[in-house]
């Protein structure tokens, strides 16, 4: 189902199914279709592992009880992504002060202790390599770059579910993009290197 | 962006994706947090919709546990009686917590207890802070646990003239669902709602009541998806209940079986009076 349909319809048999105006709203339908996206989401924007689950447990328990109120002036995909970062903001801000983002030196650029990458390591070296960039950004501009560039969120979407205005987005997603640019050129230039 | 930029956020993308094991993991945990904290708001949801999910109908299971029990534990012959439950515990958060008292509302929810649910559909509860109306209690006296066990008994709940009347609406409304446990993981409901009463039981400080029904559990559900749980409550009502022997060696098999738990610090601390006496 498309997320568009998802926000006016999503009723399948055996669904909890919320009267929303002339259509219905279904919490499993919700759940089912947004729950790999959160997860994804959660990590990206440097939630670990460990707490992710409790996070998104967080997630839908919020959304379950405000699914009735959802008006649907949004899509429901950018309505559970603003309960998301809200969230993981809070989480962040809960734990201890982290210290200053590293800067990105190049042997976190690439772990040359590491085997080569292969079939099922190589995203899990990539993932790590794209971590580390993602923790040299700003918060702002990591949610920005995550929705828009790992999740293809529009900008308008990330505006609505950032609570910010689509121009300070697009801003934001430009800087991303040079830093991200940038790094990717300093990447391979050390997997350049490596493999010489 | 270059190709080999793509080919990293691709990556990333599907590194971070859960695992099936994961999800599983997360579901669980969901339906358990609700029927331990948000059952309240769930059952509102339910109230107001055609169906039951499997989330949403949390406070039906309650029934459905109570039915899965008399015929369960009547062959075990476990001194269990279905009554009236307490009111659900409320959300721990403190956000959670204020979204559910807005959705509150002051009627009482009632369920009858018929051998029809048995076999039926759970009767979704209108209200959190009633939620279920069946639950599981004690029949003997604590003071002699010994006593031969009565077999369950199911009866319905007393109502005054408008909850009785509110009880025929639901009923008849719930007719016209039978079919909505469909998306319900029945396997699970069950165990939960028995696992919370358990629970309820050792934070209102009648371990030999959570002992009575994680002593049930192998004969309730002898697949249990919560071993880990159950073992933990065990260990827990064990050292309240000062059978420090029996707890000592159910503490060590835990700690054996789930090494990284995060339930070992609540083990340890129920069992702290203990852990101290002994140093």
């Amino acid at each position: 189902m498309s997320r568009a349909s998802l926000a006016v319809a999503g009723k399948q048999d055996g669904d909890t199914d919320v009267p929303h105006g002339d259509a219905t709203l279904s919490f499993d339908v919700v759940y089912e279709e947004n729950v790999d996206y959160l997860w994804r989401t959660a990590r990206a924007l440097g939630v670990a592992e460990d707490a992710v689950e409790d996070l998104l447990q967080e997630a839908f328990l919020i959304v379950h009880r405000r699914l009735h109120e959802f008006e649907g002036r949004s899509q429901v995909r950018t309505w559970v992504t603003g309960i998301l970062v809200n969230l993981v903001r809070n989480h962040r801000r809960s734990r201890a002060r982290r210290p200053e983002a590293p800067e990105l030196a190049d042997d976190q650029l690439v772990d040359e202790r590491a085997p080569k990458p292969d079939d099922h390591a190589d995203n899990e070296v990539a993932a790590r390599a794209l971590r580390a960039f993602l923790d040299a950004l700003s918060e702002e501009q990591r949610v920005v770059f995550v929705l828009s560039e790992i999740e293809e969120l529009s900008a308008p979407e990330i505006a609505t579910a950032t609570n910010t205005n689509v121009n300070t987005v697009y801003y934001r997603l430009a800087a991303a993009r040079k830093e991200y640019a940038s790094f990717v050129a300093r990447l391979r230039a050390k997997e350049t290197w490596r493999s010489a | 962006m270059t190709d080999r930029a793509k080919e990293l956020l691709r990556q990333g993308r599907e590194a971070w994706q859960p695992t099936a094991q994961q999800k599983d993991a997360l579901r669980k945990k969901l339906v358990l947090a609700a029927a331990t904290a948000g059952a309240a708001s769930a059952a509102t949801l339910t109230a107001s919709t055609a169906k039951a999910s499997w989330l949403g109908s949390l406070a039906g299971w309650k029934a459905v546990v109570g039915v899965a029990t008399i015929a369960a534990v009547t062959s075990v012959a476990t001194p269990f009686v279905i009554s009236r439950m307490k009111p659900a515990e409320q959300a721990q958060s403190a956000t959670p917590a204020r979204q559910a008292r807005a959705h509150r509302t002051d009627s009482e929810p009632r369920a009858a207890a018929s051998s029809a649910l048995a076999v039926t559909a759970p009767t979704p509860l209108p209200s959190p802070s009633i939620a279920p109306a069946l639950a599981l209690e004690p029949t003997t006296s604590p003071a002699n646990p010994s006593a031969l066990p009565e077999p369950l008994v199911a009866h319905e709940t007393t109502a005054d003239t408008t909850a009785a009347h509110e009880g025929a609406q639901r009923r008849s409304a719930a007719g016209a669902r039978t079919s909505a446990t469909a998306g319900l993981p029945r396997d699970l409901g069950p165990e939960a709602s028995a696992l919370l009463r358990a629970n309820t039981a050792l934070r209102q400080g009648d371990s030999r009541m959570a002992l009575r029904i994680a002593d049930a559990q192998p004969t309730l559900f002898p697949r249990a998806q919560l071993r880990e749980e159950w073992l933990a409550l065990r260990a827990m009502a064990l050292c309240r209940a000062g059978d420090h022997a029996r707890a000592d060696a159910v503490r060590r098999q835990f700690a054996q079986r789930f090494p990284s738990s995060i339930h070992l610090v609540r083990i340890a601390r129920a069992c702290e009076s203990h852990d101290d006496a002994q140093r």
